[in-house]
């Protein structure tokens, strides 16, 4: 099907932009135009359960607006009503109501008009934008205090916290995982329990939809959750010399980098690499981490500094798209 | 872990700052009594494209109701929390 400006004929199903998007109807004549309620711009009502199935001459219809016909190619045109039978079944439904701006519009209306098929591709391009935007959603917390609570809504992950002894490993793992679920929640409105993860040969979690990464340091947690790989880690910038381990874990380049800067500065270069190989690392979902293969050079990713319960830690993000990172801080877990 | 009704607020204001980028009002200044057409300025469109991004977002369906019938930013969180409720 394509949309054409010409001249409409009886049957046809027509189209006019009100605003940006279209208002449709049904052409019988230059005075009968069917249409499940007025262009939205031309409601004298707001509410949708006045709306109904509607005629008007084609100057009502257009408000102004420049006429698209819609034509259909001949295997479109077999599976459809004939001209004479879209009229009759557009006339029967005068005065229909049960408007609703997503599952029951004019588009759907028309449609359903020339092929019975109860359809609109405006709501379902909205719909697809939204489903392809881009997340790459990263959380942060300060690990609370407090005794752990309920049980994780991840069987999987709960069981293994179980067989953990260590009271203070155990917290930081089982918040981590509090964070990822608060998160899929608000970035996406996914409840964990709906999610398939598993665990992979290498000792990573995955999900049959999604993506996340999870990180923590000292008192700070973080979880990322995208919709392709992503890739966090969140390390404290502490006052350890790096020097010995720098050379082991850089490239040449980026180890000349390093050796030219000054010393204050080194601690923060040294951090944002070491985060920016482990984020690399976490989004490639590879076996082993070998730092100094890992060139930052390459991109994909961003570093920050942040700042979590008075302390500062370096945090780099691993994706495809950089641009798109939005922080969630100072979550109350 | 329900989420809350403060919960909703946080996340139905993600959401709308997300489906209307070019919107020069600041959702994170409206409260629940905010009109929907008088203060946010909704067009038929602008609502076509907040209620999908809502859909999306909180899983959920408007299929039983108009958006229309909703007047301030309170009444769609009611109906959200009902829906997640149940």
């Amino acid at each position: 099907m394509k949309w054409v400006m010409k001249e409409p004929s009886r049957g046809d199903m027509i189209r006019v932009e009100s605003g940006s998007i279209y208002h449709f109807g049904i052409y019988v004549s230059d005075d009968e135009v069917i249409q499940f309620g007025l262009a939205p711009s031309q409601r004298v009502t707001l509410c949708d359960s006045d709306v109904e199935v509607l005629s008007s001459d084609i100057y009502a219809f257009l408000a102004g607006g420049f006429l698209e016909v819609c034509e259909f190619d001949r295997r479109e045109r077999k599976k459809h009503r004939s001209p004479d039978e879209v009229v009759s079944y557009a006339r029967s439904k005068l005065g229909t109501r049960g408007y609703n701006i997503i599952y029951n519009n004019c588009e759907h209306f028309a449609n359903e008009c020339i092929s019975g098929e109860h359809i609109c591709h405006q709501a379902d391009d909205v719909r697809e934008m939204f489903r392809n935007m881009p997340i790459v959603d990263v959380y942060l917390a300060k690990l609370p205090k407090g005794e752990i609570k309920e049980p994780l809504s991840c069987k999987l992950r709960q069981k293994e916290l179980e067989g953990i002894s260590n009271i203070s490993v155990k917290r930081e793992k089982y918040y981590v995982w509090k964070l990822l679920e608060y998160g899929l929640e608000r970035s996406l409105g996914i409840k964990i329990k709906d999610l398939n993860i598993t665990k992979t040969d290498h000792g990573r979690y995955v999900t049959d939809k999604i993506d996340f990464s999870l990180s923590h340091s000292k008192d700070a947690l973080a979880v990322a959750i995208s919709r392709a790989s992503v890739g966090v880690d969140i390390e404290q910038i502490d006052s350890k010399a790096r020097e010995g381990v720098s050379k082991r874990i850089m490239t040449a380049s980026e180890y000349e980098v390093f050796e030219s800067l000054p010393s204050e500065e080194k601690q923060d270069y040294f951090f944002k690499l070491w985060t920016a190989k482990e984020a690399i690392f976490k989004a490639s979902k590879n076996g082993s981490f070998i730092p100094e293969l890992i060139d930052t050079a390459d991109g994909g990713y961003k570093s920050f500094v942040k700042t979590i319960g008075e302390k500062n830690y370096s945090l780099s993000v691993a994706t495809a798209t950089p641009e798109k990172i939005r922080f969630f801080e100072n979550i109350e877990l | 872990m329900a989420m809350s009704r403060s919960d909703i607020i946080v996340k139905l204001k993600d959401v709308l700052q997300m489906a209307m980028p070019s919107s020069e009002i600041d959702v994170n200044t409206l409260s629940e009594d905010a009109n929907l057409v008088n203060d946010l300025g909704l067009s038929s469109v602008g609502v076509l494209y907040i209620v999908i991004a809502i859909e999306e977002f909180f899983n959920i369906r408007f299929d039983d109701v108009g958006f229309a019938d909703f007047k301030t930013i309170g009444d769609v969180v009611d109906y959200i929390e009902k829906k997640l409720e149940a």
